[in-house]
């Protein structure tokens, strides 16, 4: 434990040091910022114009849906900014040759990686609790009274956090099979784009292939989403369901917009699972994750 | 054999090859093996590509090897000076100390850093960023890293490469001293003045093969010896038969043979007495150089 402890702290220190954290953290902020400002407009206009007489049960869901358009507007660039500085854990010190001269002291080579991973899961919070603060203060900063309780604000943040920790995990994978640091970014920034991409265009693609084959029998009628989850192609859907943003779903459960009586707008989002499989699907993924990297890792050096 | 003598590093028929399915296959080692006794101060020479650091890299447990035995009896981690000193830059003198004290569980570390600091004069410069430090801090910085635990082996990898002459003035210091302290050391280097300056044996490498290890107090007991003689007719000269010729002039006056120092004496007697008229005798050390001369260089000098 003590060992561990030694290695997080070394761990955490050269993380502060590097020339990129700060940009990190910046980077958070700021985007957190933009995001939460937008927000907080969106909800200021609405009700300085409203549609309808508003309810506090109208005004709650608004922020409600403030928040989820926030977090989806923050989630995708946070993925990115997580998969570089993950990357960079594992292959910065192979590259210096400061792992391999660890490894010769011959100690227990698992709390090196145990300790690089609860580093980067510390960031992964960090990266969760910024937005979140940030969207809070967005709207009090509006003049407009907070309505979403601190509860239901951090279970909020936990489908965030598994995206993050699940991408958080994958960098670390990817660190552990690079030997150099610009190869893991490389490679970081192309998972990136393969993640979202192949996210939008699975969720998309597989919609209008369920729309089209449901339209063929049904003219003239509203596709529901029990219906686009049975026609739903399982290709795209096992695309999904290994991609990490598709745990944002989850955020449609804990934010209670999924569907039911809401007189602001017709609002069903669509959503595959449940919460609770959303959740185990997402701890499965950092779990997977995980466990690939350490092994990738407990490999390395060992012929 | 008793304590003193007591064998800490034994290298058994070690052998490792680079490359294969795609690249040419490299025999970085082929059966190598030597052993180290405790207290020992052992240099490894060869020529570039030799096989000096895969042979390090393996005795570290760095690299795996493909057939043989390497058995470090000591019950602390080996003390290791890498040939590029690596360090967390970033990070101060002290904090990579600490780290590496904290890791391998040093009683005081803070007390045990700061004494080794001192002790390799970076006493003052502790709280800078070892990126700021010289190649030469950063090498004196490597083996107080490498003491720190207070390890019974010490290996080096070309440790005075890159070194300006004050650096490697105060490294062989340094090494002097810590070979006064009992460390068993084991160092590559090409610098076989420095070799022969600190070590008490000498493993010479050559194409990923150990061609001899010699004592170099033994190296240094053997001498060559010039001999001019006036009249060196074949009766005279049969008082230095047995020796080994290493040179001999074209007019036969001047012979160098070489010869234990303790028998100079007594030939020079028997020379004169069998009528030679001796007009010079000079002994010539033989060196770590000398030795690498005849066993690596295939043409000598």
């Amino acid at each position: 434990m003590n060992e561990l402890f030694v290695l997080m702290k070394k761990d955490l220190r050269l993380l502060i040091s590097e020339s990129y954290f700060p940009i990190v953290i910046l980077a958070i902020v700021a985007l957190s910022g933009v995001a939460a400002f937008s927000a907080a407009t969106d909800y200021s206009f609405f009700i300085q114009d409203p549609p309808m007489t508003l309810s506090i049960a109208d005004k709650e869901l608004k922020q409600l849906m403030c928040l989820l358009d926030f977090w989806k507007m923050v989630i995708p660039i946070e993925v990115l900014i997580l998969l570089m500085v993950s990357s960079l854990t594992l292959s910065m010190e192979k590259e210096n040759g400061m792992l391999r001269f660890i490894l010769a002291y011959g100690k227990n080579r698992s709390l090196i990686f145990i300790s690089k991973s609860l580093v980067v899961a510390m960031v992964s919070l960090i990266a969760v609790l910024i937005p979140a603060l940030a969207f809070l203060l967005g709207i009090y900063t509006m003049g407009q009274e907070v309505l979403i309780d601190a509860g239901l604000m951090l279970a909020s943040a936990a489908f965030p956090l598994l995206i993050m920790l699940s991408v958080s995990m994958l960098g670390i994978l990817i660190s552990s099979l690079s030997k150099k640091r610009h190869t893991a970014v490389i490679i970081a920034v192309m998972a990136f784009l393969v993640i979202t991409g192949a996210y939008t265009s699975a969720l998309e693609g597989g919609m209008i292939d369920a729309s089209l084959e449901y339209h063929q029998e049904h003219i003239d009628q509203f596709m529901t989403n029990a219906d686009a989850r049975m026609l739903f192609p399982e290709d795209k859907k096992l695309m999904l369901l290994l991609n990490p943003l598709l745990m944002q779903e989850g955020l449609l459960h804990v934010l209670n917009l999924t569907g039911g009586e809401m007189n602001l707008a017709y609002v069903e989002a669509f959503a595959f699972y449940d919460e609770a499989t959303d959740a185990s699907i997402g701890i499965i993924m950092a779990s997977s994750l995980f466990l690939m990297g350490y092994v990738s890792f407990m490999r390395y050096g060992k012929r | 054999m008793n304590e003193e003598g007591a064998m800490v590093i034994s290298v058994t028929d070690v052998s490792k090859t680079f490359g294969g399915l795609i690249s040419k296959k490299i025999r970085a080692l082929d059966g190598v093996s030597f052993s180290l006794e405790r207290g020992e101060v052992c240099g490894l020479v060869g020529p570039n590509g030799a096989g000096k650091s895969t042979l390090i890299s393996i005795i570290m447990g760095a690299e795996a090897r493909d057939q043989g035995k390497v058995t470090v009896k000591s019950d602390k981690p080996v003390g290791f000076v890498p040939d590029r000193p690596m360090f967390y830059e970033d990070l101060t003198a002290m904090e990579n100390l600490m780290f590496f004290a904290q890791y391998n569980k040093v009683d005081a570390p803070m007390e045990s850093c700061t004494k080794l600091l001192t002790e390799f004069g970076l006493g003052g410069r502790g709280d800078e960023p070892v990126r700021n430090y010289s190649k030469g801090m950063k090498q004196r910085l490597a083996i107080a890293r490498a003491l720190l635990h207070g390890p019974d082996i010490l290996v080096m990898d070309e440790p005075f490469t890159g070194l300006d002459p004050t650096m490697v003035i105060e490294l062989r210091d340094s090494i002097k001293r810590l070979k006064g302290s009992g460390l068993t050391i084991l160092l590559s280097s090409h610098d076989l003045h420095e070799v022969n300056n600190i070590c008490d044996s000498v493993v010479f490498i050559k194409a990923g093969k150990v061609v001899n290890k010699e004592s170099v107090a033994e190296c240094h007991r053997t001498m060559d010896v010039q001999f001019t003689i006036l009249n060196p007719t074949p009766s005279i000269l049969s008082c230095l038969d047995g020796y080994a010729v290493i040179d001999r002039s074209d007019d036969g006056h001047t012979i160098v043979v070489k010869m234990e120092k303790d028998e100079v004496q007594a030939r020079l007697s028997e020379l004169v007495k069998a009528g030679g008229l001796v007009q010079e005798v000079r002994l010539l050390e033989r060196s770590v150089e000398d030795l690498y001369s005849e066993l690596i260089m295939e043409d000598g000098r």
